[in-house]
């Protein structure tokens, strides 16, 4: 990295940070401190709810996964538009009119005090875990390419975002979520630009998306209704409302986003801007992925894009065979380009059977790498879609600009993690310390809230530090999070559509339906992703039974 | 129910919009197949 990197990286980051917690800093009482005072415009609303959803894995890791597998995970984004719909008519006037703090609350007031506590724990144990992984993950990555010290990595962004959040609460969270996406998608629509301009004389744009349909990376829809493939429209339009409908509707991380809108009308309308944004946005990251594989079939793309693990097997005994492999690779890959760049590649059937057979060939090659990966070195990652977008960035990306994209990188786990610490700390101040000690003034509740969000990003801080002492820790919290999230959204669901039913049995039925789930789990029926589906019509299905036989 | 109706329209072009991009990228990708 060269000074200028660093001097727009700390320029951008820097100006964020202070201007957010500067403009904010002072609070009378917890509306203003959770809650913004309700004077967020719908826009900030709308940008707000789109930060908090796109952390910084979402720019690392989509665009690898793109130029591995193609456009089709956008899929999973179709069922999301449907959920806004129905957050906007049945939850969010419900949650303004009730004016609460967390989504929590309104579970007493509709249910009682037992069912809010039993969703607020859920909430904090599954949000507290991920919270650390939010910062964790990128720094991972950005230690490894750059060589910084993981630790040190963690410890200044956690440190950076517990700062601002808790010198200036929800407001501070907003405005500086406003700044991280505009620099968002400045340093995407720069990158994209770039990549397109790095491709030869011969290919434009057009020519390029050819290219990339050749190779199958613009398949962005699947009809086909299959439960073996993840990604295909029905699926995506399924489980992504689920998803979203949790997500969004329940989840204070997000609730807490929209509860700062000025009314009902412009927390509904920033929803909707995020249900009009969201797939265009998912598709240009994912179209950014495909305009990289294209850039690469022009110039020699590494075997394995992660450096470190390159670096680990040519010091081991698989370096001969790794080198070999490089070489075999590198040959074919210039084959690759050569059929590319003829003039009737595109119109000559026999050249393109033969692209075909290279493609399949470079594809076994790099799969042979990783093969090797995992036979002769220890502890390596040897997935590398992570590592796609960050090695172009950092390897063709001119001075200045790489300073742009880490802002870009580091914004995105910034404005995710802000938001889980906010709403972290709402919902333990909230929903346990002033429901149970409720008789002090307005100034000690901000006192407490502010204490939360210390102690919050603390347990975040130290969950990412010690994260890579176990293997599995992010698999463990993604599957701990579709554990639990199903009930809590059959509660909701039950708590909004179902009107007759009372607190004793949602209650009782989120309890058993959390032992089906967990058994379900661990007799590894079904993939993770269908608890959620399950837990949902689960709680709602056993309220509806157990209803008729308590009477409350 | 004519307030109600206005409330409505823009789930409506939500969804409507939703369903072009839809549209689109299943003329996109058998635009660019060979």
């Amino acid at each position: 990295m060269s000074y200028w990197d660093w001097i727009v990286l700390i320029g951008t980051i820097g100006f964020i940070v202070i201007y957010g917690s500067w403009k904010n800093r002072s609070h009378k009482n917890i509306k203003e401190y959770l809650r913004g005072d309700n004077k967020a415009t719908w826009w900030t609303v709308g940008l707000s709810v789109m930060a908090t959803q796109a952390s910084a894995i979402t720019f690392l890791s989509t665009p690898g996964q793109a130029f591995h597998d193609g456009m089709g995970f956008i899929q999973f984004y179709f069922g999301l538009p449907l959920a806004m719909v129905v957050i906007c008519l049945f939850f969010i006037p419900v949650y303004h009119k009730l004016k609460v703090y967390t989504a929590y609350e309104f579970l007493e007031q509709r249910f009682d005090l037992k069912t809010r506590t039993l969703t607020a724990l859920l909430f904090l144990i599954q949000r507290g875990l991920a919270a650390g992984i939010t910062i964790y993950a990128p720094s991972i990555i950005l230690s490894v390419v750059l060589g910084w010290p993981l630790k040190t990595l963690i410890i200044i962004i956690g440190l950076v975002v517990v700062g601002y959040t808790l010198i200036g609460g929800t407001n501070a969270v907003n405005v500086t979520q406003k700044q991280q996406m505009f620099v968002i998608f400045l340093g995407l629509f720069l990158t994209f630009y770039y990549v397109v301009q790095g491709f030869p004389d011969a290919i434009n744009f057009e020519k390029a998306l050819q290219i990339a349909s050749v190779s199958d990376k613009l398949k962005v829809l699947d009809f086909e209704l299959s439960f073996n493939n993840r990604y295909n429209l029905w699926s995506g339009l399924t489980g992504g409302f689920f998803l979203a409908l949790s997500y969004f509707g329940t989840d204070q991380s997000q609730v807490q986003r929209y509860l700062t809108g000025k009314s009902i009308r412009e927390s509904q309308l920033g929803l909707i801007m995020n249900g009009f944004l969201k797939i265009p946005m998912q598709f240009l990251i994912l179209l950014l992925g495909v305009m990289v594989f294209v850039f690469y079939q022009f110039q020699i793309a590494p075997l394995h894009f992660n450096q470190k693990a390159q670096e680990a097997i040519l010091n081991s005994a698989g370096a001969t065979e790794y080198r070999a492999l490089e070489t075999a690779n590198k040959n074919t890959q210039l084959e690759l380009k050569e059929l590319l760049l003829s003039p009737d590649f595109f119109d000559n059937h026999v050249k393109y059977e033969h692209y075909k057979t290279l493609e399949y060939l470079e594809e076994t090659q790099r799969a042979q790498a990783k093969e090797l990966l995992n036979t002769y070195t220890q502890d390596i990652e040897t997935n590398d879609k992570d590592y796609v977008l960050i090695s172009y960035i950092l390897s063709h990306l001119p001075q200045g600009l790489i300073g742009l994209l880490l802002a870009v990188i580091l914004s995105a786990a910034m404005s995710s993690s802000a938001s889980e610490i906010n709403a972290l700390a709402a919902t333990t101040t909230v929903d346990l310390y002033r429901r149970h000690r409720g008789q002090y003034q307005a100034a000690h509740y901000v006192k407490a809230s502010k204490f939360f969000t210390l102690f919050w990003g603390l347990i975040a801080i130290l969950f990412a530090s010690i994260s890579n002492l176990f293997e599995n820790l992010i698999q463990l919290i993604n599957i701990i999070g579709s554990v639990f999230y199903g009930t809590i959204l059959g509660v909701f669901l039950v708590a909004f559509f179902l009107k007759q039913i009372g607190g004793k049995a949602v209650f009782w039925a989120a309890l058993c339906t959390e032992i089906v789930v967990l058994l379900i789990f661990s007799l590894d029926l079904v993939s993770f992703l269908w608890l959620n589906v399950i837990g949902a019509l689960c709680t709602v299905l056993l309220s509806m039974l157990l209803n008729r036989l308590i009477k409350p | 129910m004519v307030m109600k109706k206005n409330k409505l329209r823009i789930y409506y072009f939500l969804l409507g919009m939703n369903l072009i991009y839809l549209i689109l990228f299943y003329w996109f990708m058998n635009f660019y197949q060979l």
